[in-house]
């Protein structure tokens, strides 16, 4: 079919057409995967590239910016600190409160005022109770560690962005945990288990699984299901998360050592490059 | 395409991909860490959940789990000891801290050290009485179980400049054996305390030079031969020559010590934050004698910001 000129450039300069576009081309039985690719050129196991920097912010105890395929987050903490409200204080630990929002400008989909909805209050939930699994809370009673996550770009999968953020920005700020936490994606689209979902294979797909895991144990510290998956694909979509864990531990260690390996000029150009 | 995506498969068979620094750096094999390794010079970066020796050992940064002990913090092995790269005061009796009067009780003051811990200083055996937001340095008299502080042998610290450090990195600012700290004294003339909370205190009329001197120890705690770089920098800013750093004999107590021109702090004994100090305070004219009278109106503060 020939398409015009005309419409190519509205397609293009519209994002809210070329959603409506690719909507209907799902409806008309657009294929997720072609020939073993995926939308984006990825084959069922290939992550998208993924770029984590440690030590972003000054001010914070510790901060870490993450860079997945089009998601951009940026993760904060500050803590041990007073806990406030009081009341809330424990005796028994440290309170640790995470705030996941997403920015009003991160997406297509309006996001209106980017204060807490229904979904980032879940995210922001699942995330506390996979660090409080981690964290040595009883150490500093009666404080708080609050986490800070900000997705200033979203593509699908910013939850797992976000996780894979807080956890080197909690290393960062020197937070005593027992593990470090790594956390991926993976889905069941067109029939297929994909690993890390981009946002149209989210949308679009049949299952998406979240899952955090701790690095060096093993331990699954976050698993959730949108979907149906059987019993086999279940097992095959968690050996791919538990290799990609493994990868992003890598990365998550790395971008935690250039903090040290870095000199000062070099720092500068990282944030510059942001 | 197929070259920036990480291929998972790719990933299992070639190990790592991306900015591995050397061999046995990052994924060191079980039998090079087993025993406690051996040689000054195998550094290495420890992550928490990372097995740091195959035996139990009870340090800071750590914890042990079965047979092993693990990081917790971020740290670096240096031969069989760990030296954290971050972390957190952790207040332990005995140490100094620095802080200011955050609020004036009848029974004492609430000072603020910086850190998430609520520390009092009973004004029951105290000769003195303080305002809000004058600085003290105070011992930690006790510690309780929901980490509340207990403080002692206050002092007052008049006309200076504080700074807040890092505490992890406290023992880069006092150096082994005092050797920094008595370089930053010696070359710019400064009046200088660190307190374990990470505070530090200065007066004199270098002060520029002693912040720019904390803030380069303070970007390169992690590295070694600091101490002959920080006097480096000072001989080259001051024009001192031929200064060799000064070490002390006995290690100062906990993160505390005196400057060179106090008096009293000619031999090593004398370091700790004893008695004796507290009869100086009249000689030297920082604090105010305590009225004993009774009257209520004398407990009224004197600083701005006073609410009842």
């Amino acid at each position: 079919m020939m398409v015009s000129s005309m419409n190519q450039v509205s397609e293009t300069q519209n994002p809210k057409l070329l959603k409506v576009d690719f909507m209907a081309k799902k409806k008309d039985g657009l294929k997720l995967i072609v020939d073993g690719k995926r939308l984006d050129g990825r084959a069922a196991d290939q992550l998208r590239p993924v770029r984590i920097e440690a030590h972003v912010l000054n001010d914070a105890n510790g901060s870490a910016y993450v860079e997945w395929g089009k998601n951009r987050v940026l993760a904060g903490v500050y803590g041990p600190q007073e806990c406030i409200p009081k009341h809330d204080a424990s005796p028994y630990g440290a309170l640790i409160k995470c705030r996941y929002t997403m920015a009003s400008f991160c997406s297509l989909e309006e996001h209106g005022r980017s204060g807490p909805n229904r979904r980032s209050i879940e995210i922001s939930k699942v995330m506390t109770d996979a660090f409080k699994s981690v964290i040595f809370t009883e150490y500093y009673p009666k404080t708080q560690i609050a986490v800070f996550v900000e997705v200033l770009q979203s593509d699908g999968g910013t939850r797992c962005a976000a996780i894979n953020a807080a956890s080197v920005a909690l290393v960062d700020a020197g937070i005593p945990m027992r593990d470090m936490v790594t956390a991926v994606a993976f889905a069941k689209v067109d029939d297929q288990i994909v690993i890390d979902a981009a946002k149209e294979e989210d949308n679009f797909g049949q299952a998406d699984v979240p899952v955090a895991i701790g690095a060096n144990s093993k331990e699954i510290l976050l698993l959730q299901m949108d979907g149906i998956l059987s019993k086999e694909e279940m097992q095959q979509g968690m050996e791919y998360a538990y290799s990609a864990a493994e990868y992003l531990h890598r990365l998550q260690k790395d971008a935690l050592e250039r903090v040290f390996t870095t000199t000062a000029q070099e720092k500068k150009e990282t944030f510059l490059r942001m | 395409m197929d070259e920036v995506h990480a291929s998972l498969s790719g990933v299992q068979s070639s190990g790592p991909q991306t900015g591995v620094t050397g061999s046995g750096v990052r994924d060191p094999k079980p039998e090079t860490l087993d025993p406690r390794p051996q040689t000054s010079d195998h550094n290495r970066i420890v992550f928490p959940g990372d097995k740091v020796w195959s035996t139990p050992v009870r340090v800071k940064g750590c914890y042990v789990s079965g047979e092993a002990t693990y990081a917790s913090v971020l740290s670096q092995t240096s031969g069989d000891r760990l030296v954290l790269l971050r972390g957190f005061y952790d207040p332990q009796p005995g140490d100094a801290v620095i802080g200011y009067v955050s609020d004036v009780k009848f029974s004492g003051y609430n000072v603020e050290i910086f850190q998430p811990y609520h520390a009092f200083q009973s004004s029951k055996e105290l000769r003195f009485e303080y305002s809000l937001g004058e600085v003290i340095i105070a011992k930690i008299k006790e510690v309780s179980e929901t980490r509340s502080v207990d403080l002692e042998y206050p002092k007052q610290l008049k006309d200076g400049r504080m700074l807040n450090v890092e505490p992890f990195k406290v023992p880069r600012i006092v150096g082994r054996k005092n050797s920094m700290i008595n370089s930053l004294k010696d070359l710019t003339g400064a009046e200088i305390y660190v307190g374990a909370n990470g505070v530090v205190w200065f007066s004199g009329k270098n002060s520029s030079l002693v912040i720019k001197a904390i803030n380069m120890i303070r970007e390169e705690a992690h590295t070694t031969g600091l101490t002959e770089r920080v006097v480096k920098f000072l001989q080259a800013e001051t024009g001192i020559e031929n200064y060799t750093p000064r070490v002390d004999e006995e290690p100062a107590g906990g993160s505390y010590s005196r400057s060179p021109g106090d008096a009293g702090s000619g031999s090593g004994e004398g370091r700790r934050y004893g008695s004796r100090d507290r009869y100086e305070h009249r000689e030297r004219g920082g604090d105010r004698p305590r009225d004993r009278g009774g009257d209520r109106r004398s407990y009224k503060p004197r600083g701005q910001g006073y609410r009842r």
